[in-house]
């Protein structure tokens, strides 16, 4: 689904991402694992089409998409949760999550004449996540008033809306507390077994162990280690950069 | 006497309504610190102006005014494409300096200092707009299609799209919002009214030159802003109301006329101080000063 080929980003004389190459498959759950400084948030922004890099190609779904702007790698079909909240915090959570099923918000006159309607099916597929995530209760708030838990359940509630086939995550519970944790564990998992594709970055080692198909390591910018959770445990290389 | 005074102060607020409701529209929801907004006013008055002293129906002159002033909303918004915040706020800055430098300097066109004087009142429908009781029912009217407009807008998808492209435009573009598209229907709506309330501006005045759009003129229309709260249409109306009232008690103290206009700036810059430190979201605001 996904196939990173020796991809190269520089800031300044720093390598932040060293001629990395990877694929991920589809229906998969896959962990991109490293120290801090490694090039993970790096090679999530040359994903999304926030970064472009100096060298290499990023392939999704077969098309190249290395020189996308960033609302294009979004209409492909790439979905993404940053470490940081990204919501927008002078809306509702529902005005949040509308905007992430509406595609057709964009068009003045579609949508001033009222023709551009949140039909029905969109707005059961709202309720469904809003129910599956525990937050249908705080759906009118805005989202500067939620707590740091609520805030990256919105966050992921929105994401799964954005239409996708591909889930980018940045460190889903990072800070979270372990009920959530749990959730957002069970629903992943969920979503795998629904065929979704993840991509996730995460330094929780037993939350990406029991959640992972597939982990990648990075360290300075480079792919060091590839394969299943108990291989990467045991590679050497990984256990000195790492663990 | 009293109800000519009265009446002029209803034009006026009507006019300013129109206009600052225009910039709430690009500041309030778009997020775009637009220095420049006062310039579409003025260009919106000229286009309009150069053509009613050639006879042209005011109908006309009013919706030529609004398009002329939108296009140049369109270059604006190319210009400022690429930039945020501080550099977006200098580029419009600039627009407004632009602006009047043609105004004062293309004589041919504008006739320079001079101005443009003798430009005709309203008479359409069979009424004539000369009376300034009619005039205000035709500022009235235009003022309230006006708001209900940019209401429209704003409680559209398309003004919640606005709106996530002000609070963070990264985030928006990653649910694939084209926030460049967006950005720039939002200026040049504004831009659209800002002429319209122009071409009124010149029909009431009947005389117009390039001091009258200069960017310390912007300072009022802000304070409307930003006193009756970001991303708050009603709020703009009542701080119109109160912003052009405010400095009318100075007229019967009997200060000199050359040292009323100082007041009034340094009337307006207080206010917008206080606002600032007191109450940073205006009467009505939804959101934050930043």
């Amino acid at each position: 689904m996904l196939k990173i080929q020796n991809l190269s980003k520089k800031f300044g004389g720093v390598m932040a991402v060293d001629n990395c190459s990877f694929e991920i498959e589809t229906g998969k759950i896959t962990a991109l694992i490293g120290p801090n400084g490694s090039g993970k948030t790096t090679l999530f922004n040359l994903i999304s089409g926030i970064e472009k890099p100096e060298k290499g190609t990023i392939f999704f779904n077969g098309g190249d998409i290395t020189r996308c702007s960033i609302e294009q790698v979004s209409n492909f079909g790439i979905s993404r949760v940053f470490q940081q909240s990204k919501l927008f915090k002078n809306l509702t959570v529902r005005e949040n999550l509308l905007l992430a099923i509406d595609n057709e918000d964009t068009k003045f006159w579609k949508s001033l004449l009222g023709s551009n309607k949140i039909t029905e099916g969109k707005e059961t597929k709202l309720k469904e996540v809003l129910n599956e995530l525990g937050i249908s209760k705080i759906k009118d708030k805005l989202t500067s008033d939620l707590s740091f838990g609520q805030k990256r359940l919105v966050e992921l509630a929105r994401a799964l809306l954005n239409s996708h086939h591909l889930l980018l995550l940045d460190e889903p519970v990072a800070g979270v507390n372990p009920k959530i944790k749990k959730d957002v564990a069970k629903l992943l998992l969920d979503l795998k077994k629904g065929g979704q594709t993840i991509l996730l970055i995460e330094h929780d080692m037993s939350f990406t162990a029991s959640i992972a198909d597939r982990i990648v390591v990075m360290d300075s910018g480079g792919v060091i280690a590839h394969g299943s959770p108990s291989e990467i445990k045991n590679n050497k290389q990984v256990l000195a950069a790492y663990l | 006497m009293i109800d000519a005074y009265l009446t002029h102060l209803a034009i006026l607020i009507g006019i300013y309504s129109i206009l600052a409701i225009s910039l709430q529209l690009s500041l309030g929801y778009g997020g775009l610190l637009n220095l420049g907004h006062f310039s579409f006013f003025g260009i919106g008055a000229y286009a309009s102006a150069l053509l009613s002293v050639e006879g042209v129906p005011f109908v006309i002159c009013l919706l030529f005014a609004g398009m002329v002033a939108a296009f140049f909303g369109w270059l604006l918004s190319i210009a400022t494409n690429k930039l945020k915040g501080d550099y977006s706020a200098l580029v419009t800055l600039g627009f407004s300096f632009v602006v009047y430098a043609v105004l004062l300097n293309w004589v041919a066109l504008t006739n320079g200092s001079l101005g443009i004087a003798g430009i005709p009142r309203p008479n359409f429908l069979g009424i004539d707009f000369s009376n300034n009781l009619y005039f205000l029912l035709l500022v009235v009217f235009i003022a309230l299609l006006s708001y209900l407009f940019i209401r429209k807008i704003c409680s559209s998808s398309f003004g919640r799209a606005l709106e996530s492209t002000r609070d963070d435009e990264l985030a928006a573009k990653l649910l694939g919002k084209n926030t460049t598209k967006l950005k720039r229907a939002s200026l040049l709506i504004a831009a659209f009214f800002a002429g319209i309330s122009g071409s009124l501006f010149a029909a009431y005045i009947t005389f117009i030159d390039p001091s009258s759009f200069t960017f310390t003129n912007l300072i009022p229309i802000l304070s409307i802003v930003i006193v009756g709260g970001l991303a708050s249409l009603p709020g703009t109306i009542v701080a119109t109301v109160v912003v052009v009232l405010l400095p009318e008690p100075f007229r019967f103290i009997g200060f000199p006329t050359s040292i009323l206009g100082p007041i009034r700036q340094i009337m307006y810059a207080t206010i917008l101080l206080l606002i600032i430190y007191l109450k940073p979201r205006g009467f009505y605001g939804k959101i934050d000063l930043e």
